[in-house]
């Protein structure tokens, strides 16, 4: 699992590449870190290596969320593949995020 | 009735079986004290009975409905609202089922059976939901009503019968042979709340029918009042199997027959009930078996991952479904891994992959604490980001993506299987 962040034309951008499973989790977690710091910008989640998703790697997002929308930014979810946005669906995730 | 603001479904049902209660038996006495027209009498005890019959399942799953399980029941009651009940209902491919006998008049059938359905879709095993229905029903309890109750809980996978007996009639098994279910009699439910129900288990094979009764039954009596008994329930059922009738609905009308022609033009003096369960699950042959072993240690989901990644690859699941089967028992063998063994302890999980040409099956086992997460509390999907919690998620997406989800508690283990239909066959 390897995470980038770039900032991109005023936004924040985190590439997510590989299998976001249980073991994965923690790592993540703490690459994702600096999208808190995000101070008001929108803050774009590009899933088009992610592979696999399980309801820690959810939390995570969830987690950036609360935290992006408290600083006043927006987050957008783009390229996610079918089987993922499938997990995003059933758990009702998908109403809580934006997908571009 | 007691005051139940406390606990909310118990005492949401409480009340308002509590109103029922109040009303008819308001409405018997006052029949009673004011009516000097017997037909009028008799007219309006039909509506109380109709009312407590109300309360009873009516639809019977048949063959047609499902492959695993047949049943079909009788209540007949006697001329006053009387206090036999039965009940059965499915939950992840287990059946629950419960047949009993109020004494007295005071406490309404329908309120044993209400108590009952709200307990068992929190505890799997029957002792455990005796025990608790019994700490209730004592509670409610300021007459010296009691109830004898049988509660039985098939798992209709592998035809393995949980049970417990309170003083109730020991059912019969109808199948190779006709025989009394071994039923230990511990004590009516509903006057000593600290009593330990035992639990028992037997196996019941495919074609065997379970035949639940009262003692109206037994205790049927002709005019010059002698009783129908034991041994002529067990010749009829012989009889029965002999011709092959053994199939529910067959099997009751057959004995609600021989019943009526002992009986003649007696009048019926006590409700009559009875309840046949059969199990039609046919086996198929394993394709497929695989197992690993692995630590409690969530550095490890990669080698699962791997291995049903391999399992779903053998019996041909196509990858999106692949993935949601790996997922599945990603998050089910994580919380074990989370909750079965407190942090810090050291244990291992076992899952194995089972398949014939319907169904693949995972049982996934480990040595923890008990732990049921098919009992957790439904998520909501529906809140806003704020308000989300992310507990529960991981057994909601098993159910989402998987048909079926059954905990067992057995020796020290705890057994979770989990299955995906291979193939769409239109029934369920």
């Amino acid at each position: 699992m390897t995470t980038t962040i770039q900032e991109q034309d005023g936004n924040m951008v985190a590439y997510l590449e590989g299998s976001l499973d249980t073991s994965t989790v923690p790592e993540t977690e703490k690459a994702m870190l600096p999208l808190y710091e995000c101070e008001g910008k929108d803050v774009i989640i590009d899933c088009t290596g992610l592979t696999y998703i399980s309801s820690a790697g959810l939390r995570i997002f969830l987690n950036v969320l609360k935290n992006v929308e408290e600083k006043g930014g927006q987050v957008y979810i783009t390229n996610i593949n079918d089987a993922v946005r499938n997990v995003f669906s059933i758990t009702g995730f998908n109403n809580i995020f934006q997908f571009k | 009735m007691p005051d139940f603001r406390r606990i909310d479904e118990i005492g949401q049902l409480s009340h308002s079986f509590g109103n029922m209660q109040q009303s008819l038996v308001k409405y018997i006495d006052e029949l009673k004290e004011t009516t000097s027209q017997k037909a009028s009498i008799e007219r309006d005890l039909r509506i109380a009975s109709a009312i407590q019959k109300g309360m009873l399942p009516e639809k019977f799953p048949s063959r047609a409905d499902r492959d695993d399980v047949q049943i079909y029941a009788s209540l007949t009651p006697a001329k006053e609202v009387g206090g036999d009940l039965f009940d059965f209902y499915f939950r992840d491919e287990k059946l629950f089922f419960c047949i009993g006998d109020v004494s007295g008049k005071g406490v309404p059938a329908s309120l044993t059976r209400a108590v009952f359905r709200t307990i068992s879709v929190r505890e799997s095993m029957p002792d455990r939901i005796m025990a608790t229905m019994n700490k209730i029903i004592a509670d409610m309890n300021r007459s010296s009503m009691f109830v004898t109750l049988f509660v039985g809980v098939l798992d209709l996978p592998t035809g393995r019968l949980y049970y417990s007996n309170a003083g109730h009639d020991a059912p019969l098994l109808i199948g190779a042979g006709v025989g009394m279910l071994p039923c230990d009699s511990n004590i009516p439910v509903g006057f000593r709340p600290s009593w330990k129900y035992s639990l028992q288990e037997a196996q019941i094979f495919t074609g065997t029918t379970i035949f639940l009764f009262t003692d109206g039954l037994t205790e049927a009596m002709d005019a010059n009042q002698s009783q129908f008994q034991m041994e002529r329930v067990t010749d009829v059922a012989s009889q029965a199997l002999a011709q092959q009738h053994q199939e529910p609905q067959q099997l009751i009308s057959e004995m609600i027959e021989a019943v009526h022609q002992f009986v003649g033009d007696a009048e019926q003096s006590d409700d009559l009930t009875m309840m046949a369960i059969q199990y039609i699950r046919q086996q198929s042959d394993v394709k497929l078996r695989r197992s690993i072993v692995l630590p409690n240690d969530t550095q490890e989901v990669p080698r699962l991952n791997d291995f049903v990644g391999e399992v779903c690859q053998t019996v041909g699941l196509e990858s999106i479904v692949a993935m949601q089967v790996k997922l599945a028992i990603e998050e089910a063998v994580v919380n074990v891994m989370k909750y079965a063994y407190p942090e810090g302890t050291q244990g291992v999980v076992t899952i194995e992959a089972v398949s014939n040409e319907v169904r693949l099956k995972f049982t996934i086992k480990d040595s923890g604490k008990p732990f049921d997460p098919t009992v957790l509390p439904e998520v909501d999907t529906t809140l806003p980001a704020k308000d989300r919690r992310i507990g529960g998620l991981g057994i909601h997406i098993v159910r989402q993506f998987m048909d079926s989800i059954n905990y067992e508690r057995s020796g020290n283990l705890n057994i979770l299987t989990i299955r995906k239909k291979l193939i769409n066959d239109n029934k369920q």
